[in-house]
């Protein structure tokens, strides 16, 4: 059958000057050539599509790599209008003025001996002014979340911040609050009820952080380096003796 | 993929082919990427163009090393301007101090865990906003944590339900204790458009953590990819987030993580740029 004459797209010649076979219009067929750029157009759509998606995508560290490109000025600037005797005053006094803010910052830390509570890694470092005296392993809180009723429930955690030893004791006795009960199943007794002393579980030392929170011995020194408390703070003995040792009454203590 | 041979000698089918692969990545490079980069930069150079002055007064002139030193200082004076001004606040504060590569946590002034920094990486468009007279006011006053995500909980709360009797208590008591062993990758979003990220120097410790820190990273795109969304539907252009990566061990992550408060203050130590 004769098809109808259609105008041929495809160059006569190739770049490099080599001629291209002559062509035969009576092989030509238009639905071949149409169906290439249907194909051409729904190929070039969905490779641009996914391009501008992945682009979408990624388009903060397109920018990153854009501003990577952008010139930039490679030195501070000189304003040449200022005087060089007035810059250079200007000069030592910022120096001046850094150096005195930088003294004040430095006078932030404690002369005296103050300790540091690492309860994320259950570990302590007494420091004086700028130096490690001593570094050990103790046991906070266990992020427990004790709940005994709807309306009753403890989470022993540690509190965090700057306190001061509020108290410095020997031997301590422990008053078990409601939890310590509740925790071993047993009823609570009454707020004066001598049940609720216990000697000997805490230690040589107690300092207290106010709260009710303590640094304090134990009795588990197994589980020293764990997360196992009920907020207090627990040294084994010899770290205790040191601590007990270096701090005083309103030795700063600072639990991160 | 190379498509083009395909399409040899088959002129009208390359360029529609080309036509319609590179309007949709035009439609959307434009907006995104172009003029976003375009705004900052532009911002720049009229602000630099703005502080030369024309003529000197006299014929001499500051030299180049005491304007780098006076740019020095002057960045200095804002660190410690900062560091005072966290000094007043109770709470835990973050110091990151990208000029001697640490991250402090800070209470009250007193630097209380330091932790080396191993390597980072930052934004490249913050020598942009350097380089501009703005980057005191930048800095000034302390960055303040909007937002914060992380592969492990900030409190590992375990619940438990109080023992009926004596019996039921000791059988509790013999549990184990939970070791918690994850890798540590943190993102903290700040407010002047700075998002911090810190990442465990360590590589990932298992594969779950390897697909647990690929899910992190993942939504973190996802999440960008929104906030452009939310802008675009505001006819807005998205801004150019500015962002520092940290990698400092797992064990300094973890308690930098754990440690930092909810209404977090940060101070910001830029490196020299020369």
């Amino acid at each position: 059958m004769k098809r109808n004459r259609r105008r041929d797209f495809r160059p006569q010649a190739k770049s490099n000057g080599q001629a291209v076979e002559p062509v035969d219009f009576e092989e030509y067929e238009p639905e071949k050539t149409e169906s290439k750029i249907g194909l051409a157009l729904f190929f070039g759509l969905f490779f641009g599509l996914l391009a501008a998606f992945f682009i979408f995508l990624y388009a903060p560290n397109l920018r990153d790599l854009l501003f990577r490109l952008m010139p930039q000025e490679t030195s501070v600037r000189v304003d040449s209008g200022a005087d060089p005797q007035l810059y250079q005053r200007e000069l030592l006094a910022m120096a001046k003025s850094v150096q005195a803010k930088q003294k004040k910052i430095a006078a932030f830390v404690p002369k005296e001996p103050w300790l540091v509570i690492d309860t994320s890694g259950n570990q302590i470092f007494l420091m004086q002014d700028d130096e490690l005296l001593h570094k050990g392993v103790c046991s906070t809180g266990s992020y427990v979340l004790l709940r005994a009723s709807r309306n009753k429930q403890w989470i022993f955690r540690t509190p965090r911040g700057q306190f001061r030893v509020l108290n410095k004791m020997r031997r301590p006795v422990w008053y078990m609050p409601d939890w310590a009960f509740v925790e071993e199943g047993r009823p609570i007794p009454p707020r004066d009820s001598p049940l609720r002393y216990e000697a000997g579980v805490l230690g040589e030392y107690g300092l207290a952080l106010g709260q009710g929170y303590l640094i304090h011995g134990t009795l588990y020194k197994r589980f020293l380096g764990m997360p196992v408390t009920h907020g207090c703070v627990r040294l084994g003995d010899e770290d205790l003796e040191i601590v007990a040792k270096n701090l005083d009454t309103g030795s700063k203590v600072f639990i991160y | 993929m190379n498509l083009l041979p395909f399409f040899k000698n088959r002129l009208p089918a390359q360029l529609i082919f080309l036509f319609f692969l590179l309007a949709p990545i035009f439609i959307v490079a434009v907006p995104l990427v172009i003029l976003p980069v375009l705004r900052v930069t532009d911002a720049t150079s009229v602000s630099s163009r703005s502080g030369v002055a024309a003529l000197p007064a006299s014929g001499a002139a500051p030299t180049r090393e005491m304007a780098d030193q006076m740019a020095s200082l002057r960045l200095e004076d804002t660190y410690t301007n900062l560091l005072l001004e966290l000094a007043k606040k109770d709470s835990i504060m973050l110091v990151i101090n990208l000029r001697d590569s640490l991250v402090n946590l800070m209470i009250k002034g007193v630097p209380v865990r330091k932790c080396p920094i191993s390597s980072y990486a930052m934004s490249q468009a913050i020598p942009h906003v350097a380089r501009r007279d703005s980057l005191h006011t930048w800095l000034f006053p302390p960055f303040q944590l909007l937002k914060e995500t992380a592969t492990i909980p900030k409190s590992p709360i375990r619940i438990m339900d109080a023992p009926k009797d004596t019996v039921e208590a000791e059988a509790m008591a013999g549990q184990e204790i939970p070791i918690e062993n994850n890798d540590v990758h943190f993102t903290l979003q700040f407010n002047r458009n700075l998002s911090v990220r810190i990442e465990q120097e360590q590589p990932p410790s298992s594969t779950g953590e390897r697909k647990k820190k690929f899910a992190f990273d993942m939504e973190r795109i996802f999440a960008e990819a929104r906030t452009t969304l939310k802008n675009l539907k505001s006819n807005k252009l998205p801004e150019h987030r500015l962002w520092i990566q940290l990698a400092v061990s797992r064990e300094d992550a973890k308690a930098i993580y754990r440690a930092i408060p909810v209404k977090l203050q940060m101070a910001l130590f830029l490196p020299e740029t020369r």
